[in-house]
């Protein structure tokens, strides 16, 4: 574990230095975006750099460590990389002048909110990290298994599993190693979402001041946005949705910041931007595909943003285009190399993953099949993702039994709920409103929020859980709230006051509501906080994993191959154990008819332990009769051996 | 150009109907999550007396 640490701290330390000799590509004169644009590339090299020692099959600390120990020796000795290193003391000092220099032009009001809201949002996040294993459904049916699975590999490969949703894009799970691959453990895998909740927030604070929105005011806005139920509870549910969230709103601050009309284009960073831009959107598609039904979205706000005519925007849009290729073409040629492979780099992790389904399975989409009204594009192994209006109907229908939370209580998941909280509905309906009469700036990005939340849920199934997509929708209220904040400021102090005391108000119920995921009995907190904190494996917690699993991991030894089958939505992480010691197989069950047929198949996939949960029923019935015919032990509910000859 | 008296108008009644929605979404959230309390209260309560 000590190896392990110090491996990531070296490792890391290699990848901010690498984020910060590359910042200057990107760097803009707005130091919010500046702040998204160093928040995205750590997690962009967080992401390629296992990604390339998966491929190659070295996903091993030793290894990472040492090309990382290379590349520092490097940056050290190379004289441009020296000199930009040599500055990093001068650019730190400065950097924190101009933080403490921000924060102190803020109100006290809002100095005090912010520091309670922080340090309360740090304890949170803190303990629950390390209170509790993952336990979220999907997590622990293919996203984690992902993980456990390359992570025992050392290789990012695919390999036979019941679930067919490993195909899915990955992005996420590779930056879930970062938090795992080291220390050889799941105790800190929940952080993986941080960097993405960070994100998020900062770019709505940088959407409100590129908006021409105060500094206090962006700064309540972004708060607002990081207390949304939704969000805070899917930051450490090892999911993706709240990175989706992340890069659509970041790319959407990219793309205001290239419209706005504030300065001219041969004055911004035109280039930097738009690459930032490309690698942003195939980040995201490489990490969930349904990016692609936010774009529309997008590239209206890219039509909408600025106040000039329609033909004068596509007039600026094509001029930043050749303003953008112009600075390229000034680069030198090292510069024009590094940039072109960072955005290769981009455009491969967005594409693997559809690219290597499409040659395996003539789907990129796969497992999912796609359609567009009754017209079927792309087979799948089952589920359609269709494109309908009448889907869209039923969507909204069901928001509408979601909408104002009244249905259920806000848990992880969503189960009939939004999660989007006391902000959004009570301040956020409200400003909206107003802003959508009174400020041009409300309007536009209510019409970018809405086509892409209208074509998102085209496509998503109308399930109880569906709100999950869409937790960067209250950052709209957020925004609104900013208009409406700067304006009551100037109006009616009396007023403002109470809405400020509303927004503490509300911020505090939001937390308040969250500090449990909504559904974790105290008896599990109190079991699993009995154990050590290295103990506390998924298997261990009774929430959505069945007892099983505990005990058919306290009757297999560690160090035997345990081969298990489970439905094609069931749990297969847990039984890695956390500190992924575990090795699994999958026994496939589906030409089995006889007990010599189970001795078959058992002896193939090399073990003598069969898990089976929720297996096809008939299948399940032959290992029974097996078990009473003596072929098998049936030793524990869910759990077999082979009896030995 | 509106007046500053009909602005402010407009943002005490901004404020109302924001205290109203906000009151609503407690009425709703906060009977569901007063209910999960309740129940993990009395059950943490009887873990301790059994």
């Amino acid at each position: 574990m000590l190896f392990g640490l110090l491996a990531w701290t070296i490792c890391s330390l290699t990848l901010g230095l690498a984020a910060y000799l590359l910042f200057p590509y990107f760097r803009t004169e707005r130091s919010s975006l500046n702040l998204c644009v160093f928040l995205f590339l750590l997690i962009f090299f967080s992401t390629a750099y296992p990604f390339t020692f998966g491929l190659l099959g070295l996903l091993r600390p030793l290894p990472m460590t040492l090309v990382s120990m290379f590349s520092l020796l490097m940056f050290a000795l190379f004289k441009p990389t020296r000199g930009r290193l040599l500055e990093l003391p001068d650019q730190l000092r400065s950097g924190f002048q101009s933080a403490l220099d921000w924060w102190v032009g803020l109100p006290r009001w809002l100095r005090g909110l912010t520091t309670i809201f922080v340090a309360v949002g740090a304890l949170r996040f803190g303990f629950l990290i390390f209170a509790l294993p993952p336990f979220i459904w999907d997590s622990l049916t293919y996203h984690l298994t992902n993980v456990a699975e390359w992570i025992q590999r050392g290789r990012i490969e695919l390999f036979e599993t019941s679930v067919v949703r490993i195909f899915n894009a990955a992005n996420y799970e590779i930056l879930a190693l970062w938090f795992a691959v080291f220390i050889g453990h799941d105790v800190v895998i929940e952080m993986a979402g941080i960097p993405a909740y960070l994100l998020a927030c900062v770019s709505v604070y940088a959407i409100c001041r590129i908006s021409a929105f105060s500094r206090p005011a962006s700064l309540a806005a972004s708060l607002a946005f990081a207390s949304t139920p939704a969000l805070i509870l899917a930051t450490t549910a090892t999911k993706n949705d709240v990175h989706m969230a992340a890069y659509y709103l970041a790319s959407l601050a990219v793309i205001l910041e290239l419209a706005s009309e504030r300065q001219s284009s041969a004055r911004k960073n035109v280039l930097g931007l738009i690459g930032l831009l490309i690698i942003l959107v195939f980040y995201a598609l490489g990490t969930k595909a349904y990016i692609l039904h936010l774009l529309p979205g997008l590239l209206l706000g890219a039509l909408l943003g600025g106040r000039s005519s329609v033909q004068g925007r596509i007039r600026r849009w094509r001029s930043l285009t050749k303003d953008g290729l112009t600075q390229f073409l000034d680069l030198s040629f090292a510069l024009r190399f590094v940039f072109i492979l960072l955005l290769v780099l981009g455009v491969f992790l967005g594409l693997y993953w559809n690219v290597r389904n499409w040659v395996l399975t003539g789907n990129p989409f796969y497992p999912y099949g796609v359609a567009v009204e009754t017209e079927q594009v792309f087979e799948g192994a089952g589920k359609v993702i269709p494109l309908r209006f009448s889907r869209l109907i039923q969507n909204l229908k069901s928001l509408y039994e979601k909408f104002g939370d009244r249905a259920a209580l806000i848990a992880a998941d969503l189960p009939e709920t939004t999660g989007w909280g006391w902000v959004s509905y009570g301040l956020g309906l409200v400003a909206l409103a107003w802003g959508l009469v009174r400020r041009r700036s409300i309007r536009v990005l209510a019409v970018v929020f809405s086509l892409s939340f209208l074509i998102l849920y085209m496509s998503t199934r109308p399930s109880p859980w569906n709100m999950r997509y869409a937790i960067w929708f209250p950052a709209l209220f957020a925004v609104a709230l900013a208009a409406m904040y700067d304006w009551m400021s100037t109006i009616s102090p009396g007023v403002f006051r109470a809405m400020l005391f509303l927004l503490a108000f509300s911020l505090g119920a939001n937390v308040l509501i969250t500090l449990n995921y909504g559904r974790i009995p105290l008896d599990q907190f109190r079991r699993m906080l009995e154990l050590s904190t290295l103990e506390r494996d998924a298997a261990r917690m009774h929430v959505t994993v069945p007892n099983q699993y505990e005990t058919a991991l306290k009757m297999v030894p560690q160090d035997d191959l345990l081969g298990y089958n489970v439905h094609d939505n069931g749990f297969i992480y847990p039984l890695y154990r956390a500190d992924f010691a575990q090795r699994l197989v999958f026994v496939a069950l589906a030409e089995v008819n006889n007990c010599a047929d189970v001795v078959r198949v058992m002896d193939q996939a090399g073990t003598k332990w069969l898990f089976i949960w929720r297996a096809d029923y008939e299948k399940a019935s032959i290992l029974l009769s097996c078990a009473e015919v003596g072929v098998l032990d049936h030793v524990r509910e869910g759990l077999y051996a082979l009896e030995e000859e | 150009m509106r007046s500053k008296k009909s602005e402010r108008v407009e943002a005490a009644i901004l404020l109302g109907l924001s205290i109203f929605l906000t009151a609503v979404y407690t009425y709703w959230q906060g009977a569901w999550f007063s209910a999960a309390v309740r129940n993990q209260l009395g059950t943490g309560l009887l873990d301790l007396l059994f």
